[in-house]
């Protein structure tokens, strides 16, 4: 399997999500939306990124999505759940380099972040819960994601 | 830990969103085209990074730096890549492209093949990034491992 330069990628990618972003499209929204076509893939050929069974927890499929390797620090992220929030610290994140294009860009980090739609639409997806909020911050190599959901 | 992209993944994302998009009346076309203009702002300095050259002024200058594209991004198989052009025609060649992944979701999803061909959407932005042309339509052809893209080109 060729692999692709990330840089590239990145360059893909923030176009794509700047041009929705431009066209009012937020990432709740495409989130919300894309759960629905995940969750046929999720019973199809995307089990395989659950390892064949799918989670049937939050902390699971948080603990899954922190195994899909993301993160290049995988030892130093975090993540918890309590209180219908979902925290996620990633270090060194694998789409980082769409962070970069996203500040020139003049965004202040990713146009949107790729962990995030995966999350949010893994979850409703699952069938385990809703995104109402999302936050994100960004510090150098390291992003915190706050998301405030409401559970099934 | 790879510094690369799990291109199952990346096609998952792509796929979801880009199906999602298309469901709520989103058109590949009309992504491409608001593409363009957000990638104009940043593809002169990317251009001229990745290959030392400036934006091209003519079409068969643009196919051939589209074509030496393929070689820092590894897209796809950057010796057997072709991109020409024949009147208002642009006509890539791909060989191996790599996001063949996404064309096996696409399929899953209903699609006949990726619901957007990423590399057609590269090529329609960075056309209309590097003011050559407008773009009209593009069409998509797979077979095996080669797709044949075919961007139509607005008269200017």
């Amino acid at each position: 399997m060729r692999e692709v330069d990330p840089s590239y990628n990145a360059l893909i990618l923030s176009t794509l999500f700047r041009a929705l972003d431009r066209v009012g499209m937020n990432p709740m929204l495409i989130a919300r939306n894309a759960s629905e076509l995940l969750s046929k893939l999720f019973e199809g050929p995307a089990k395989q990124i659950f390892c064949g069974r799918l989670p049937s927890t939050v902390e699971e499929l948080l603990t899954q999505i922190e195994k899909l390797g993301i993160s290049r620090a995988q030892e130093k992220s975090e993540h918890s759940f309590s209180n219908g929030v979902i925290t996620m610290k990633t270090v060194d994140c694998i789409y980082l380099p769409l962070n970069a294009v996203g500040k020139n860009m003049g965004y202040r980090g990713c146009p949107m972040c790729v962990q995030t739609l995966l999350l949010a639409g893994s979850l409703k997806a699952l069938n385990l819960g809703e995104a109402k909020d999302i936050r994100l911050e960004n510090n150098e190599n390291t992003c915190v994601l706050k998301l405030e959901m409401t559970e099934k | 830990m790879s510094s690369r992209l799990d291109p199952f993944i990346d096609a998952l994302i792509f796929c979801t969103v880009v199906g999602s998009l298309d469901k709520m009346g989103l058109n590949p076309m009309l992504l491409a085209r608001q593409a363009g203009r957000e990638m104009e702002s940043t593809i002169g300095a990317s251009i001229k990074r990745l290959l030392g050259v400036n934006p091209p002024s003519t079409l068969e200058e643009h196919c051939k730096i589209s074509e030496a594209f393929f070689k820092p991004a590894q897209t796809a198989d950057p010796d057997k890549t072709k991109v020409s052009c024949s009147g208002n025609v642009i006509i890539m060649e791909i060989v191996d492209c790599a996001y063949l992944t996404q064309a096996e979701l696409g399929r899953s999803l209903g699609y006949n093949a990726c619901p957007l061909c990423i590399q057609a959407f590269c090529e329609s932005a960075l056309t209309k990034a590097v003011n050559i042309a407008e773009i009209e339509s593009f069409q998509v052809e797979r077979n095996k491992d080669t797709c044949t893209v075919k961007i139509k080109l607005l008269e200017k």
